[in-house]
């Protein structure tokens, strides 16, 4: 176990590397910089600029400069647009926002997304199967920017529950985790539904029922466990399709979470902070999907590693 | 992103191996079976449809879809309504621009990027999943570890990049959503792949000296038909939720070309003014579509594998 978990790190690494690596050749092979605007800026003063913030400096010395900072010091540079912040600055203030409703939609999500799998796959080709299944459909089918407003337009501006934006308190919280968490849930409903009932039709199932268990044991010791493993293996990309996914809640519920600013970064060309957010998801996904294959391990024991 | 059951798609895979002898050919039997399933059907009916909405709504509206009326600007919450007098069935946009000729284009550039999309993931995905299985050893694993670091990397994240980065063109965007796709699509080719390629009328082409890209082409790749089918039907719902997150963020296609996804962000921007029927006609047409692909795909599914029902 301990050589399998060392394995996937030593591959994690380079991934890592080699992200830093495309969106650093990315972003300085676009035409236009930070400093291109409709009034062109002196070439003096562009010049200085360049060298404030090492533009002016071979490609491979940036990128070796870069790669350093992050390693040694965690620091991924100063903002080009924001002179008094650091690209830290800005994820250390919407990170923690993004994180706290991510987490939340996350737990719930899972959570809610197998009971109605499991419950789907019980209730097999009955009504509540029939239901449970044009529901999930129905929530992935609609973008999250068209369930936003409509949250919006019931919780805000009809019965007047929940603030319409901004981040404070449990109200604000309540219709980004809404907006962000359905579709995740019903797509985790399909496919524990679908597993569940593939593994209600295996011989260990009927072997089971053979010999008098209740209905109950069937499920909760013999279907449950072998029926998560396609689930969990979905819950890294899952983890990360969260917080891309902040990018609509962030931007129409004003949150404030690192979503947003990826957005405004990229709009405005500022490199630094695009870079910074895209290592740091692109991180956090190489992690989880570690963690998810050390659980797959862990739970499943066809797996040799 | 919402997903694709993949294990599902593995497990269709190796019982169309399976089926090979048989009297009857495993493909009628699937019509038959899709055939019986009533939501796969009424999907496939819906879905074409939308198809000839597409095609052939611009004959049937009464305005073109780039002319301003100019009785409706600037009271377009109360002239603007959908009606059939003034021509616009559908009611009109903020600028006065008729919505029923504008569903229609939009319907066709949506249909448009999630087929290109899943045709561009498809290919690439097959091609690479088949060589890399075929290939075996080194080569094999040297490939599958590419995607499994392509795979760590934040797609739709790098998507805004490419988008912002080299201009908003409707073939970059085309491009970017297929080439975020293909990863998985190349995972289960291999792995179907894997199978097949111990069979003995590979074995036969082999010995007869076949070289190997055109045992891949020829004697492969067809053989992989029917998962590459359903997984398509299911990637091109994907395809276009992509896309039209993209037009929320502004990054989609540009005016005055439009898509399902720009539509429905305009209308939920103006939901406030009294002027729904902005969102609800692109939201309907959008909905149904793919409601429609998930059905036909799990009918396709279910219908090429009689064990998973």
């Amino acid at each position: 176990m301990f050589g399998f978990i060392l394995r996937r790190l030593a591959v994690a690494i380079p991934t890592l590397l080699l992200l830093i690596i495309i969106s650093f050749v990315l972003m300085h092979s676009a035409p236009g910089g930070p400093f291109t605007q409709e009034r062109a800026l002196p070439p003096q003063v562009l010049a200085n600029l360049d060298a404030k913030y090492g533009l002016d400096q071979p490609l491979i010395v940036q990128m070796w400069t870069y790669i350093v900072g992050i390693v040694t010091r965690f620091d991924f540079g100063p903002s080009f647009i924001y002179p008094d912040l650091s690209v830290n600055d800005i994820i250390s203030q919407g990170f923690p926002v993004t994180l706290t409703y991510g987490a939340i939609g996350f737990t719930l999500s899972v959570l809610f997304g197998v009971m109605l799998g499991i419950v789907a796959a019980i209730r097999h080709n009955t009504w509540i199967d029939t239901a449970a299944v044009g529901v999930s459909i129905g929530a992935q089918v609609l973008p999250n920017f068209v369930i936003a407003p409509i949250l919006v337009l019931v919780f805000t501006l009809w019965l007047r529950w929940l603030p319409g934006g901004g981040w404070g308190g449990w109200p604000y919280w309540v219709m980004p985790i809404i907006a962000l968490t359905l579709s995740h849930m019903a797509s985790i409903a399909r496919l524990t539904r679908s597993s569940m009932l593939e593994v209600l039709g295996s011989n260990h199932i009927r072997t089971a029922r053979a010999k008098g268990l209740s209905e109950r044991a069937v499920i909760m010791r013999h279907a449950l466990k072998p029926a998560m493993l396609p689930v969990i293996s979905y819950l890294g990309p899952l983890f990360v399709t969260m917080i891309t996914g902040s990018v609509v809640v962030d931007m129409y519920f004003s949150t404030g979470g690192i979503g947003r600013s990826f957005v405004d970064s990229a709009l405005s060309r500022d490199y630094a902070v695009m870079m910074g957010i895209t290592i740091l998801v692109g991180a956090l996904t190489i992690f989880f999907n570690l963690l998810v294959d050390v659980l797959y391990a862990w739970i499943d024991p066809k797996i040799r590693y | 992103m919402t997903m694709i059951d993949r294990e599902a798609i593995e497990r269709l895979g190796d019982s169309l191996n399976a089926q090979e002898v048989q009297g009857r050919s495993p493909w009628a039997d699937a019509r038959r079976r899709f055939l019986r399933n009533k939501a796969a059907v009424a999907g496939l009916i819906v879905l074409l449809l939308v198809l000839a909405f597409g095609l052939f709504g611009q004959h049937l509206a009464a305005w073109n879809n780039e002319d301003l009326d100019f009785n409706v600007m600037g009271m377009v919450a109360e002239k603007g309504q959908p009606s059939i007098e003034s021509g616009h069935y559908f009611g009109t946009d903020e600028l006065g621009r008729d919505l029923f000729a504008r569903t229609v284009q939009g319907t066709r550039v949506s249909l448009l990027v999630g087929i290109v999309g899943a045709a561009i993931a498809v290919v690439v995905g097959t091609l690479y999943g088949a060589v890399s299985g075929f290939s075996g050893g080194r080569t094999d694993q040297i490939m599958m570890r590419a995607v499994d670091i392509l795979m760590s990397i934040p797609y739709m994240f790098v998507l805004i990049l490419l988008l912002v980065m080299f201009g908003r063109s409707m073939w970059l965007l085309f491009l970017g959503i297929g080439l975020i796709s293909w990863l998985d699509m190349a995972r289960i080719v291999r792995g179907q792949t894997l199978t097949l390629k111990n069979r003995e009328y590979i074995e036969a082409a082999r010995a007869t000296g076949v070289p190997g890209w055109r045992i891949i082409l020829r004697h492969i790749v067809p053989n992989l038909l029917g998962v590459v089918a359903v997984y398509a039907t299911l990637l091109i719902p994907l395809m276009i939720l992509t896309e039209s997150f993209m037009s929320f963020l502004g990054l989609g296609v540009q005016e005055p070309l439009t898509s399902w996804g720009a539509l429905i962000s305009e209308g939920a921007k103006t939901m406030n003014y009294g002027t729904l029927w902005q969102l609800l006609f692109p939201l309907f047409f959008f909905v149904i579509t793919l409601f429609a692909f998930f059905f036909v795909g799990d009918g396709l599914r279910d219908a090429l594998d009689p064990k998973d029902r």
